[in-house]
């Protein structure tokens, strides 16, 4: 009998025709099972759910205008698109499967979320969990797959698509952005205002002509043991790098880190150069670009 | 089981257990596949546009105000063609935006419908500028899906406070269709954020910043 409790579910639809149902023919098995098995194919087949393309052109331009591209530090989870996206789905249907086109850099990780109102986010990222897959990057636009991610029993869809980033590890250029890029001489951090002041730097600063670490917002502020190179504070990505003050050069203004408590207090550290206790590094952030992130929903799971 | 034309909220497999030539009861076979018939023409919204504007993932701080729209009058943000079968009821759309004011004000948004007539309907959903300050939309949209509130708020904090907008249009009302379908439809949405002076009536267009836009149909039964 358990081959009487599996759904059957045509391979085409539309098996049945007019001579199957003739004015005064009596019904039959066959017809039956024919038009359950169309009728099953109906619930079965898959619908798009999200179809969302990004520039993908390499025209340096364009690139900032309508591409997904970007950098993210590794405690970084961002919406790809902001804002949950409300999506059409088959409400029969309790499974989204996702893919998406993107260029990491190579042999760099991004680690792809989605959320939707039966897959909580998980700001851990934990991988085991359906909806968080992570990526590693060829260099070129390769296909990421998420699958199996459980859905709501509507016909409307929440999702919450994210990405959090990683870092290189590769210390950004002084001879391009201004000196120094890192060091262990006299510098003050403080994360409640997201400023750090390097003694004597001549970094340059926007509206001087030259690049800054800020422009590409991948360069992030690595605050490291001076003894054992452990860090001591999350990356904080270089915001801006401004030509205010009297065009001050030696202090970088980044976005401070999630701050924990209700206090909201930032953390605040000086390293003196003549007994150091600190390292500061500006480091390079891997790099995302997006082309195109599709979603199709699937049977099960209800 | 009866078949009153009302909106199916279920469906399921039917299983051969039902119309095998021993089973005892095959009628139930032929009501489960009307069933299934009915619901997946009526519960299954389709997906008609999709439109994603510039993320401020990767943008420096410097070009946030160029993805901004200020506007006194509705600003066409997405327009795309789509078939529209008959017997659909609502056009639906979903806009995620963010918009900013100091005055308080307002956000329009407006579906509309061209069928290949030329004839046209329209519905147009006024909602407040979201709250500033604590960035209130993003920490309670977000927190639907497990998204940390205080991640939200620190991670749009190059955005303006956002939000989530819907607006529909019905397309039939007791069974009367009030525009021909059956064809190839454009589909347009506007917006556009603003503080309505009442001293000057005029509106002060104020900022205004397309996320996403979701467009779809569905089939709702009247109750």
């Amino acid at each position: 009998m358990s081959e009487a409790l599996n759904a059957e579910i045509a391979s085409t639809y539309g098996c049945l025709d007019t001579l199957s149902v003739l004015d005064g023919d009596a019904s039959h098995a066959h017809v039956l099972r024919e038009l359950a098995r169309s009728t099953n194919r109906l619930l079965e087949q898959p619908s798009p759910v999200l179809n969302v393309v990004f520039d993908s052109s390499t025209d340096s331009s364009e690139i900032r205008a309508g591409s997904a591209a970007g950098y993210l530090g590794a405690y970084d989870w961002r919406p790809v698109i902001p804002g949950p996206l409300l999506v059409p789905k088959k409400a029969n249907h309790g499974f989204l499967d996702f893919k998406i086109i993107a260029d990491i850099t190579n042999q760099e990780t991004c680690t792809f979320q989605i959320a939707t109102t039966k897959t909580q986010f998980d700001a851990e990222g934990d991988t085991s969990k359906p909806g968080v897959i992570e990526a590693e990057g060829s260099g070129s636009w390769s296909v990421y797959d998420v699958e199996g991610v459980p859905a709501g029993d509507g016909e409307i869809e929440t999702l919450g698509v994210f990405i959090r980033g990683s870092g290189t590890g590769v210390t950004a250029s002084a001879a391009t952005f201004g000196s120094p890029a890192t060091g262990s001489g006299d510098f003050f951090i403080n994360t409640l205002t997201g400023e750090l002041q390097v003694d004597s730097a001549t970094w340059n600063t926007r509206g001087s002509g030259n690049p800054t670490y800020a422009d590409s917002g991948k360069h992030v502020i690595l605050i490291t043991s001076y003894t054992t190179g452990a860090l001591l504070l999350p990356p904080c990505r270089v915001s801006a790098v401004t030509h205010l003050v009297n065009a001050t050069t030696d202090i970088m203004r980044f976005t401070p880190p999630p701050r924990h408590g209700a206090s909201g207090l930032g953390v605040h550290l000086e390293n003196l150069g003549a007994s150091p206790t600190m390292t500061f590094t500006i480091s390079t952030l891997t790099e995302f670009r997006i082309a195109n992130i599709c979603g199709y929903s699937r049977a099960g799971g209800m | 089981m009866s078949f009153d034309g009302l909106k199916y909220k279920s469906a399921s497999y039917t299983l051969p257990t039902y119309y095998h030539p021993g089973a005892p009861f095959q009628s139930q076979a032929v009501a489960n596949c009307l069933q299934n018939s009915y619901f997946a023409g009526q519960q299954n919204a389709r997906l008609v546009l999709q439109a994603v504007f510039p993320s401020p993932v990767g943008l420096p701080y410097a070009n946030q105000e160029d993805l901004v729209i200020q506007s006194t009058a509705l600003v066409l943000i997405a327009k795309g063609h789509a078939f529209i079968p008959e017997n659909i009821t609502h056009l639906c759309a979903s806009i995620n935006f963010a918009a900013m004011s100091v005055d308080g004000g307002e956000v329009d948004h407006k579906l509309k419908i061209t069928n290949a007539s030329a004839a046209t309907l329209s519905t147009t959903q006024t909602d407040d500028i979201p709250a500033a300050g604590a960035s209130r939309p993003p920490a309670n949209t977000y927190s639907a899906l497990g998204y940390p509130p205080g991640l939200a708020n620190q991670n749009f904090a190059d955005l303006q406070p956002s939000s989530t907008s819907s607006v529909s249009i019905e397309l039939e009302k007791s069974g009367t269709p009030s525009i021909t379908l059956g064809n190839l439809c454009t589909i347009e949405v506007y917006g556009h954020a603003y503080f309505f002076q009442t001293y000057l009536a005029l509106n002060a267009a104020e900022f205004y910043r397309p996320h996403f836009v979701s467009v779809w149909t569905e089939t709702r039964a009247e109750q």
